[in-house]
């Protein structure tokens, strides 16, 4: 029963009902047009929720006709998202440092961490990798392109 | 032809052919930056160019700018991270490409078709400049808007097998576009307080993050390597390709001069349309979205082409249609010059040095091209801890510098986040990516559009080229959805598939 497309549906509804209850407090303003800024809103969202509630729908429909549960399209997904979410934790551990540690040794530790997460070897060859990594990046980004990247508080 | 011949007399210049090919080399450094758009890699130059002359300073922005438009492709293709916003459109089959071990021949058919879309665009901008901009200037907020709807059409097909989804996906993206300040009232709108919400969200960054971000929590989430590696040198099409690119790059061609000369339209819009318009064309339809070569070579001779014809608006009236016209508007006033048709009597010699120059840089783009592209697949052959490990400082790196914001950094790493679930349910990111781009010229215009007529609906039909680009989105639409349920029809007729 929950397929794929049955939680996209239920996703999209969810989110079109969020949506469209925030359009619903936008302030009106004594220079809008007859449309106004909740005009688009308002049909963006209603139309989120019924494409939702349709595509619901269609993998309902679809499971009962084929009178079987679609459990192995779920099969192992679990641990796939927890190992994504955990490469998702280095980059906002990379935001909340960087301000910091400044650029250039935050973006060398995200090298070093996601080298390893990935299952690479954590040794003098990472560390070296990270440096030169490190060092390519911040020459092109502040030297190159004179990005004033975060200088941290060293 | 007077004008072609006595382009022929500039050609020794060493001045203009040094800015030429610098302006290119630099032009796809920015470009294959991820956050770097063409407008910011040619603003860095805008300093230098005051001590230079006038002709050599407005070729080596210009160049830039041609240089910007190709390299965007080169991270597209090879770490499925657009560089500019129209090479989103070469990212689905230039990355399925990479993934089949072809990373050579998709470099290859994106710079023959950038340097053919330069041509092309560079041909248009000289021959047809005078009848161009006046197109330009026939375009009102209701032609705008039904432009916008053409560009939505395409959605239609661009859905994948599910139009639900795809429909889903496109609401999507236009939601998110209404997020920032009200285009007509000025009221803010959804921005939940935030100041760096108030100009919107920049589509780069949901692109990254959809295309990028999504890439690397994909890979991070498998243990296995199961890429197939790429021989490290850039393999150009044979002959029988090249007569297959034929179509895809003259719908490119005509689609990118057409979109080029519009202020406001852009290379994404003449991606988008001439990617769809080549899958509707193709006799290899099934290819599209799996790797096919004409799903780069439309998109990239499109937004080549648009390089040049964006000069049309902006030579012809002084209108700057984007950000990197802007600049080179910048460029132009640095040196006392004043785009518009005086200029053509005034500064003549300019505009023939800009024309010598930014042919001599579309034909550097083809060496320097060649050029670079070993290193760059060598750097995608490396082993993938590192090699993703990288590509995810390089974005995190490119996202800060678009506006120095680490709030920019989060809006791309949750739109990462919006990609894996998207790509775990099987949600198309093409009309996302499109209703975000297109969001905001539809509701601007449409009210707009509204406001001038007194709320009559009427002035979109009575608009002759509104009526027209209607009409053609209602065909292209209809027809879509007829062969959708033909192809459905067939499918039932033969029994379930797989």
């Amino acid at each position: 029963m929950f397929s794929r497309d049955f939680v996209g549906g239920l996703a999209a509804v969810v989110t079109g009902s969020l949506y469209f209850f925030l359009s619903l407090n936008l302030r009106s303003s004594a220079l809008a047009d007859s449309v106004g800024p909740a005009g688009l809103p308002k049909i963006l969202g209603g139309l989120m929720i019924s494409l939702g509630l349709i595509l619901c729908a269609q993998a309902l429909y679809r499971s009962i006709k084929s009178n079987r549960l679609e459990t192995n399209e779920w099969h192992g997904q679990g641990r796939r998202i927890l190992r994504a979410f955990g490469l998702l934790c280095l980059g906002v551990g990379y935001l909340l440092l960087v301000k910091t540690l400044g650029y250039a040794l935050s973006i060398a530790i995200l090298l070093a961490l996601v080298a390893v997460y990935q299952g690479a070897s954590a040794n003098w060859h990472l560390a070296a990798i990270a440096s030169v990594g490190a060092g390519t990046l911040w020459a092109i980004f502040v030297l190159l392109l004179d990005v004033p990247m975060p200088s941290g508080i060293f | 032809m007077d004008a072609l011949l006595s382009l022929l007399s500039h050609f020794s210049d060493i001045n203009l052919i040094l800015a030429a090919t610098l302006g290119v080399v630099w032009g796809i450094i920015g470009g294959a930056m991820p956050g770097i758009s063409p407008s910011i890699t040619m603003a860095l130059l805008l300093p230098f160019t005051y001590a230079l002359q006038p002709s050599t300073a407005i070729v080596l922005l210009a160049s830039t700018y041609v240089g910007a438009e190709y390299g965007g492709s080169i991270p597209a293709i090879l770490i499925r991270t657009p560089g500019t916003n129209a090479a989103a459109a070469t990212v689905t089959d230039g990355y399925e490409m990479n993934r089949q071990g072809k990373a050579g021949l998709a470099l290859g058919i994106s710079l023959y078709s950038g340097v053919i879309g330069s041509l092309f665009g560079l041909f248009l901008l000289v021959m047809l400049s005078k009848p161009l901009a006046s197109v330009a200037l026939a375009f009102t907020p209701p032609a705008y808007f039904a432009l916008g709807v053409l560009g939505l059409s395409v959605i239609v097909s661009l859905s994948g097998e599910s139009l639900v989804k795809g429909l889903i996906a496109a609401v999507l993206g236009l939601m998110i576009a209404t997020i920032g300040t009200d285009p007509v009232s000025g009221i803010s709108r959804f921005t939940f307080g935030s100041s760096e919400l108030l100009s919107g969200i920049k589509p780069i960054l949901i692109m990254v993050g959809l295309f990028a971000m999504s890439e690397l929590l994909v890979q991070a989430s498998k243990l296995d390597d199961a890429r197939v590696k790429t021989a490290p040198r850039i393999r150009f099409p044979d002959n029988k390709l090249k007569k297959r690119l034929v179509l895809p790059q003259a719908i490119g061609g005509i689609l990118g001069g057409f979109e080029g000369v519009m202020p406001g339209a852009g290379g994404t819009v003449a991606s988008f349309m001439s990617y769809n318009e080549a899958k509707r064309w193709s006799r290899f339809k099934s290819e599209f979205g799996h790797g096919s070569p004409e799903g780069i070579a439309a998109p990239e001779t499109a937004n080549n082409t648009v390089a040049e014809t964006a000069l049309v608006p902006l030579l012809s009236f002084g209108i700057p249609g984007s950000n990197s016209t802007a600049i080179l508007l910048g460029g132009f006033l640095i040196h006392g010059l004043v785009p518009g048709p005086l200029l053509f009597t005034q500064s003549g010699d300019i505009i023939q040095n800009l024309y010598a120059g930014l042919f001599i840089a579309a034909i550097s783009l083809l060496f320097i091209g060649m050029a670079i592209m070993p290193a760059c697949i060598w750097m995608v052959n490396r082993p993938r801890p590192y090699l993703n490990a990288f590509i995810f400082a390089l974005i995190m790196s490119g996202i800060y510098s678009i506006n120095n914001s680490l709030f920019d950094l989060s809006i791309m790493l949750f739109a990462g986040c919006i990609g894996f679930f998207m790509r775990l349910l099987k949600f198309p990111f093409l009309p996302t990516v499109l209703g975000l781009v297109l969001g905001f010229m539809i509701e601007s215009n449409f009210r707009r559009s509204l406001v001038l007529s007194g709320d009559d609906l009427g002035i979109f039909v009575d608009d002759r080229i509104s009526l027209v680009l209607l009409s053609l989105a209602t065909i292209f639409i209809i027809g879509s959805l007829s062969k959708r349920f033909i192809h459905a029809l067939f499918r039932k007729d033969n029994g379930p598939q797989g």
